[in-house]
């Protein structure tokens, strides 16, 4: 059997799945930030362009452009103009020990959370429901007592 | 960037009808596509889909009502031939002049679009491997697709209108579809697609527009699905006042014994507010897929 | 883009044409290769059966090869074929496109119904013109090869209201394909109307004179021009540009009804 190899930016990125309830920007950003964060992307190194990233994941280009302008007012990627996108360099390390710091606190905050719950004698689908809920109703507004 | 208000859309229509006899197959059909978007046009089939399309190309021409593409005016001749040569049109049937090779359709289209992309042509025949040589109709089905689709992506079009180009296409096909549309987008194309599958609409489209029985039902970005549209739902002791809920946002309203079910497009704060004010308890607000939104509008009023 | 059209109009019309052309050579030539064998036949029989029916044509027929030429191609037989190659010429436009799958595509062209149809019509009429000259060359060249004396301007008096007349068939096909849907139904329906037409107008080629009311269905007769033609002023050029002016009626009533159309 032979192995059949190919530099593609598609085995890079995964294609999104449209049906899984998570918006594809979203999903797309999710994984150029864990590309990050697991060293497959590394600072300077450069990010496929807007078009070719589009064709080859099979999604609109607005989405991607999206993308990369939100990851660079995170301060994960650098944008430059005529050339393309790129893993920021100074940002990086600091921009993911800071996520991974949130990260944790993060973990440490919704085991509290869930454990509370639990110990009310709430159900996970329940608390699953309500976490949705919470998340469909504030979006970034002050979030409803109900 | 700036685009001045006139050149802003790719297609706009005001109250758009056509009767064939006492059909109404388009109902006031108004709507504004903007340049630069994939704009996804959903429906069952016989929703008025291709009426539309036909209209718009000036294939047809509309009982009442008016339309503009590319900012000429379609129900005039001499407008709708000027912005032809701008579109490309791939119809569901995809077929070709059964008299004419490979070769000879690519030179005939050819002559009528100064902006051919000799690029593009030459890329698709060497990937598809077209022989030049043979009728189409003598070709495989997949064959005659691929054709129509270098017909139409090598036109350097500024919008391309597809009616269901995914319609019987296997799916390798069909996603190499899509990824064209996705590259023409990406080259500056605006893309007006009808179809009736949910999955590639949400894949690549920037907004979606729904029409059933020739009426539009939806007119939202894909964004806004994600983002506004929610179900909420409360469950009530005593019978809601309907009119109370009849704010801005709401779409549909469905009682199932003491539940009652609300889909909205935008307000889903006040909206819940106003449910928990009228005492409904176990006011849930959800997300809503693409798919759940469209089966939601879609269905009939029973009363 | 006119050039790219015309291009289509004959790639489409090809197979079409070249089976006319092959009918009129094989038609045209037959008659006067076969003249001579036809005649012997003949004379056995005034012979052999002196109880036969001798029309007036066919006595003079027998001594007179050009009026021979005349009844067989310009009058009778070969007229009801050319007649029908006219009609299959026109057949075509939107409504055979839309049953065919293509009239979408064609539609969305940049140009306009008018030069569609134009388009369409100026290969077919050149097409006709084609056929017109091919049978004059199949007639004098099979005079020539049987050594047959036969005047050229005989064929050129005769052929040019053939011509005239089958425009009035080609353009009145055009303008029936724009009405009719369907691949097959125009030609069963042209052919029908051509078939009544040549049977009601059977009695007056065979001589009988003009009716009124069969008048403004003359053009068989027309077309045939009287017999004994010597000069440009014996074709009967006021009905023949009456029809004409027949054939841009129809021609204008299919460029409207295309025009109209919804597809």
């Amino acid at each position: 059997m032979s192995l059949s190899y190919s530099t593609n930016t598609v085995t890079l990125f995964l294609k999104p799945n449209p049906a899984s309830g998570v918006p594809i920007y979203l999903q797309l950003k999710e994984q150029v930030r864990h590309a990050c964060e697991t060293g497959a992307l590394r600072p300077g190194d450069s990010l496929p362009g807007i078009r070719a990233l589009a064709e080859s994941m099979v999604i609109n280009p607005n989405t991607v452009a999206r993308v990369y302008r939100e990851l660079e007012q995170e301060g994960l990627l650098e944008l430059r103009h005529g050339v393309g996108a790129f893993v920021a360099q100074r940002g990086t390390t600091r921009w993911t020990a800071a996520r991974t710091g949130q990260m944790k606190a993060a973990q440490k905050a919704a085991r509290t959370f869930v454990g509370e719950l639990r110990r009310r004698g709430i159900e996970s689908d329940e608390i699953r429901r309500l976490v949705e809920a919470e998340l469909a109703t504030s979006d970034g507004k002050v979030p409803l007592v109900g | 960037m700036e685009t001045s208000v006139k050149q802003a859309y790719a297609i706009e229509t005001e109250a758009l009808t056509k009767y064939y006899g006492d059909f109404e197959a388009v109902r006031g059909l108004t709507m504004l596509v903007p340049k630069g978007s994939i704009t996804g046009f959903l429906g069952q089939n016989g929703a008025g889909k291709s009426s539309t399309i036909r209209m718009l190309l000036g294939m047809s021409r509309p009982t009442r009502g008016s339309g503009r593409v590319l900012d000429f005016d379609i129900a005039n001749e001499k407008q709708s031939i000027e912005m032809r040569k701008r579109v490309a049109y791939v119809g569901e049937d995809k077929r070709l002049y059964d008299y004419m090779t490979v070769g000879q359709m690519i030179d005939f289209t050819k002559a009528f679009y100064p902006g051919w992309r000799d690029d593009v042509e030459k890329k698709l025949l060497e990937e598809f491997r077209l022989p030049l040589d043979r009728l189409t109709k003598k070709l495989s089905k997949g064959m005659r697709t691929q054709t129509a689709l270098l017909l139409a992506f090598a036109r350097g079009a500024e919008l391309l209108i597809l009616d269901e180009p995914t319609e019987g296409l296997d799916p390798v096909m069909a996603e190499k579809l899509l990824e064209l549309v996705v590259g023409a987008a990406a080259d500056g194309a605006s893309i007006f697609f009808s179809s009736h599958q949910i999955a590639e609409v949400e894949q690549i489209a920037d907004r979606i527009l729904l029409i059933d029985r020739g009426q539009l039902l939806l007119d939202t970005t894909l964004d806004s699905i994600s983002t506004d549209f929610r179900r909420i739902r409360g469950v009530y002791d005593t019978a809601p006042v309907m009119s109370a809920l009849a704010l801005d946002g709401v779409k549909r309203v469905a009682v199932d014994g003491r539940t009652v079910s609300v889909m909205v497009s935008h307000n889903s704060v006040t909206i819940a507010e106003r449910m928990r004010a009228q005492s409904a308890t176990a006011v849930e607000v959800s997300p809503m897929t693409l798919k759940e939104i469209v089966l939601e509008s879609l269905k009939r009023d029973q009363s | 883009m006119t050039r790219a059209l015309c291009h289509k109009a004959w790639l489409e019309t090809r197979t079409r044409f070249l089976v006319a052309a092959m009918i009129t050579i094989a038609v045209c030539a037959f008659f006067t290769l076969a003249h001579t064998w036809i005649e012997n036949g003949w004379e056995r029989d005034l012979i052999e059966h002196p109880e036969y029916d001798n029309p007036a044509w066919f006595l003079r027929a027998m001594r007179d090869y050009p009026f021979f030429i005349y009844h067989y191609v310009y009058s009778d037989f070969f007229q009801k074929i050319w007649v029908f190659l006219a009609v299959l010429l026109g057949i075509g436009g939107l409504s055979r496109e839309a049953a065919h799958g293509t009239a979408g595509f064609t539609l969305s062209l940049p140009i306009s119904r008018l030069r569609l149809f134009a388009t369409r019509a100026l290969v077919a009429v050149a097409e006709l013109f084609a056929l017109t000259v091919i049978a004059l060359v199949a007639i004098v060249l099979g005079s020539w090869v049987m050594r047959l004396p036969y005047p050229i301007d005989h064929g050129l008096l005769h052929l040019a209201p053939l011509f005239a007349g089958g425009l009035v068939f080609l353009a009145a096909s055009l303008c029936l394909t724009e009405f009719v849907e369907g691949e097959n139904t125009p030609v069963v329906i042209a052919l029908g109307a051509v078939g009544l037409l040549y049977f009601a107008m059977q009695p007056y080629v065979d001589g009988a004179p003009l009716d009124w009311f069969a008048v403004p269905f003359a053009i068989p007769k027309l077309m045939a021009g009287p017999a004994d033609i010597r000069r440009v002023g014996d074709v009967a050029w006021g009905g023949l540009v009456a029809s004409l002016a027949g054939a841009a009626v129809f021609t204008a009533i299919g460029i409207r009804r295309m025009q109209r159309s919804d597809y």
